[in-house]
Formats: structure tokens, sequence, C-alpha cells
């Protein structure tokens, strides 16, 4: 089933945007509200861009590598796009959508050398004249990203490059030792695993182009997607470097477009990548064993300040919670399920001031 | 198991009511109930939300809902996917496209047809709405009129609500629509499958609409009478 747009939306969507309006009430520059939902594993991530969800899942195994590149591990990415996010889509079927999907994220993190591939080998011997037997002995590890498209509201790509960059963040192999040719690989209680090595970390801003080219707007929602003449996307670092650009449809885009979006890009990525600092840096501290230490000493002292944004990080059962100040952890704490479900800003910080009076009262009874 | 129901109780699927209210043996119901077999005389709750009674025997949940189920006589607004000879397929946001034909227009005949186009959008009514036949949809009512029903203008904007808004909407003593009524004209279509039409003078003002239902949403009527109120 297609989805179709009447008439009157297409020419209202366009008429709108030539006043700079946007139906949604966005700015002609704004993202739509980022959020992150960390589970209970490692480089387990839900990004959500508005009503858009993508779902990332990282896992490791042990493989023998390829013969030409005998001392390099895997990154592997499988992407889907199944009926869930979109009646338009078909199950089993590869669609247009999905292949270029891939292709973005590969280009994006595969070709742009995100992740230290030799840094993943465990084994590498040497290489034996025997043809027979060429690297039966090498191990290197093999990471493994699916990535699912849950909800299609428009813009898939960018979010799934903020659910991929983030898992990739998230994710922790475990610890291996090597005694002579034994390989010990540790489970994750015995020994703190291990983050992967990445070199910068790319995210994709999207431009879309209406009309002519003469309009313009980041982050196209669905409507949008389906209206818009071409779209311009870039893959960019916050080091300012192009990891990867892809055009499509049929408007022509001059050398200053092209600049001029990557402006935007340079400056967008840095927004997101901050706010993805800040989601990581709030899941971190309630990792299980990693730094439990660290989020009671802060929750002792904690400071009355207006909270910035409330980061709801989702593991499962409940959810943490951490009150952000520019870029410091105010605080940190645990809410039961039925009270993370209020998603808006405020009512978490309600449910915050309940949480804190709670455990004050708790304490004086302690005392 | 509830036992008052005349408050706006919360129910959930699963639930039984019991003492039934009838009149001559009747009860009417309405939508997220069945009848329960054993024991008797009880009703067994299908979809959560708020039980609703209204003496002497009519009982209905009253619930939200993201996806459309056609129902018979149900006013809707639907845009035109294909025309197929005499016919047209629409979507209306059910999971089946529903059939219109060409000749369910006012004064359309075999020669004189209606000028619609793919895209276009359509308020008609649910002919026929069958769980395993394809909804069908007509423009004119059982005296060949239009009345309020046909295609819809190209200007304005359609947009998507959800069901629950739709049902107040459409109560004839909600205070939302004129409260916005009287800050500025508008036009609007209100389907009951959940897709809103609405022009207005200029797009600032279909903007506002657009907001204002936005917010209606997660806000009680209040809110939007309270903000035209301090708008005018």
């Amino acid at each position: 089933m297609k989805n179709i747009t009447s008439n009157c939306e297409r020419s209202f969507i366009i008429e709108a945007l030539s006043r700079g309006k946007r139906i949604d009430g966005r700015e002609i520059y704004d993202h739509r509200k980022v959020n992150f939902f960390f589970g209970r594993e490692y480089g387990h991530v839900e990004a959500h861009l508005g009503d858009t969800k993508v779902l990332a899942q990282i896992s490791s195994e042990v493989v023998v590598p390829s013969s030409e590149r005998s001392t390099e591990g895997f990154l592997i990415f499988n992407i889907d796009i199944s009926p869930m996010a979109s009646p338009a889509y078909e199950t089993g079927r590869l669609t247009k959508e999905c292949i270029e999907l891939t292709r973005i994220v590969e280009r994006c993190f595969r070709e742009s050398r995100v992740v230290e591939t030799e840094g993943l080998c465990i084994v590498a011997g040497e290489k034996e004249n025997n043809l027979l037997n060429l690297c039966y002995n090498f191990k290197v590890w093999s990471i493994r990203v699916d990535v699912h498209v849950l909800d299609h509201c428009g813009n898939y790509i960018d979010c799934a490059c903020l659910a991929v960059s983030a898992a990739l963040r998230h994710f922790r192999r475990p610890d291996i030792a090597i005694s002579g040719d034994e390989v010990v690989i540790y489970d994750i209680l015995d020994r703190p695993p291990v983050p992967l090595s990445l070199h910068h970390l790319p995210l994709c801003i999207t431009c879309s182009f209406f009309d002519s080219g003469n309009l313009f707007a980041v982050d196209p929602s669905l409507e949008e997607e389906s209206v818009m003449r071409g779209r311009l996307v870039l893959g960019v670092n916050v080091l300012k470097e192009i990891c990867a650009i892809q055009h499509n449809g049929g408007v022509p885009l001059s050398k200053d477009q092209i600049n001029r979006c990557a402006e935007i890009a340079f400056v967008k990525v840095q927004e997101l990548t901050s706010l993805m600092d800040k989601g990581l840096a709030v899941i971190m501290l309630s990792v299980p064993n990693a730094a439990v230490k660290s989020t009671e000493a802060r929750s002792n002292s904690w400071v009355r300040l207006p909270p910035r944004r409330v980061f709801s990080v989702f593991d499962g059962r409940v959810f943490n919670l951490a009150l952000i100040n520019s870029s410091k952890v105010v605080e940190a704490c645990q809410v039961p399920c039925w009270l993370g479900t209020r998603t808006d800003d405020t009512s978490l910080g309600k449910a915050l001031e309940d949480i804190r009076a709670q455990s004050f009262t708790e304490k004086g009874k302690a005392s | 198991m509830v036992e008052d129901v005349n408050e706006n109780t919360t129910v959930f699927p699963g639930e039984v009511i019991k003492d039934v209210k009838a009149v001559k043996g009747v009860t009417i119901l309405g939508p997220g109930l069945k009848r329960n077999e054993d024991p008797p005389n009880t009703l067994r709750i299908t979809r959560a939300g708020k039980l609703q009674f209204k003496p002497p025997n009519i009982y209905w949940v009253s619930h939200n809902h993201k996806r459309y189920i056609p129902k018979r006589g149900d006013l809707v607004v639907g845009i035109i996917v294909k025309k197929a000879g005499d016919s047209l397929r629409i979507d209306i946001g059910s999971g089946e496209y529903a059939s219109l034909s060409m000749l369910a227009f006012e004064g359309a005949t075999k020669k004189q047809k209606p000028d619609v186009q793919v895209g276009d959008v359509i308020y008609g009514k649910l002919l026929n709405a069958h769980r395993e036949m394809e909804p069908e949809l007509v423009c004119v009512d059982s005296y060949f009129k239009a009345g309020k029903m046909g295609p819809l203008s190209n200007d304005g904007f359609v947009f998507t609500v959800s069901l629950g808004l739709v049902h107040r909407l459409l109560d004839p003593e909600n205070p939302i629509l004129t409260a916005l009524g009287k800050v500025f004209p508008y036009e609007i279509a209100v389907g009951m499958n959940g897709k809103v039409w609405v022009n207005g003078r200029n797009t600032k003002e279909v903007l506002t609409v657009l907001r204002c239902l936005e917010t209606a949403e997660l806000h009680d009527d209040k809110v939007i009478v309270e903000l035209c109120r301090q708008s005018k």
C-alpha cells in the first residue's frame, strides 16, 4: 500500500515553505527532537528523531579472517526496513530504500574507517606456506551491526546514523587474554568489557529541496519527503570532514548550495554529537558494574540547578533519569517504568522532584 | 469486575460488567463491548477506555485509536489514489482502499462524470463496510443529493489526527471549533477516519488550526478555548 499525498497537501507544504514556515511548526534549519534509549545490553540503542524510530543492536563474535586481510576484523551491517516501519514496505523484498540506506551507512561507517579493524585482530600468527590451511588458526572479532527501522515518519537515514553512532560508542566487547596458543574470553561480569576503538564519528544530515530547488529544509518529515524534489545527504563528523555524500532527485544543485548545506551540516553535527555525549554520559553512569559508586557519590551531593534537559534511558524495568546542566550530569536516578512513560520534560522533572523528596525523607529516617 | 458504571470508570479488556440495565430485554451496545454468555446478563470489555452509560440502556467504551476501522454510515475524508474506469479508489486510512463509483456523485451520469483527479480530497459516506469486503463510499444521500459531500477544494490542507480527537471534535457541545471560529473564519471537514481537511484565508491561519488541533490531542478543551480567548 503506497502512501499517497493529496494535491492540496502538496501545494500547501510548498506555499508554507515559500513563507519560511513548516507544517510541524519547525524552523527551516531545525531538526526534530532527538532522543536516545539505551537498552540493558551493550550496543543496544534506539534513536528517536521526532516520531521516526530506529533500533541498532551490535553483537560480536570470534571468527576466522578472510585470507586477503588476515589481520583485520570485520564490521558488518545488516539493515532492514520492515512493514513495521510503514505499510509501504513489504517483508522479504529488498527495496530500493533499503539498499540506499545500507549503502549510505556503509559509506559513512565502513569506508571512512570509523572502527579500527586492525584493532579487532586477536591472533594474527604467521601465514603458513601450506595453501590448504591458510589461516585457520587466526582469530579476529566480527562486529555485526543490526539496524531496524521501527517507525518511518520521515528521514530515517539521519536517524539510522544516530542509532549506529550511539550504538558503536555504547558497545563493549568482552575482554580477552592470550597465553601462548590459548585465547581466553572473559565474561562481562569477570572483567570490565572493552569499548571499540573509534577514529571519528560521522552523522548524516539530510537537506531536502522543493519546487525547483529554491526552497530548502533540513530533516524532512514524511509529508515533506513525499513532496520534495531532491535530497542531499551529507555524512560529516565534528572535525568538519565530509565522509559520505548522496544526492538524489532531479534537482540540479549549484556549488554554492552544496557548500551551504555542508556548512549547515557542520553546525548540526556538533549539536547532535553533544546531545549524544550527554546521553552516553548518563548511561555509562548507570551501567551494571562500571560506575555505580560514582552515581552514588554524585547523588549525595545534589545541587539544585534548573534542569536543562532530562534524559530518559530505558533499560527494561526502570528508566534512568538524569538532569543535565550544560555539559555536566547534575544528577542521575532510577524511576519506575510508569513514571518514565511520561516523556515530556516538565512531567519528568516533576517525577524527579518527587523521587528527590522521597529519598530525602528516607535518608532522614535512616539517620 | 466493574460495579458502578454511571461514572467515567476506566476499564480494560477482559473486565466484566454485572447488572446490565435493559429495557424490555434490550440493551444497546456501542464499541468496545461484547455480550457475555456465561454468566448471563453480563458484558465483557474488549477495549481499554472509559465506560459510558446513557440511561436507560445504552453502553459504550470511549477510547482513543490511531488506526481506523471502517463502519457503515461513517462520514469520512479520503484521498483519490487511482482512477480505474468508472470507479475510484480512495485512501481512507483503513487497511484497504475504499471504492467510490463515478456515478455516486450528485448529477453524475454515464456521459457526464465529475471532474476529479488522482490526489483530490473527497468527503463521502461509507455505504458498505464489512470485515471481509472492500469498503464502499458514496457522495450522495438516499435522495441522490450531495449535501455537504463531494470533492473538497484543492486549497487547504489535509492531515491526520487520532480517532479520540475526532470523536471530541464531532461532539456538538465541544467548544474547540467554535472558539477557533470566533478568532478567524475557516472551513473544516472532520472525517470519522481521523483525516481532517482545513481551509482558511491564508497559510498562517490554516497552520494555526493545525497547531490548535495538535495541542488538543494532549490537552483539555479548556486550554484551546483559553488560547483563543487570549489571541482575540
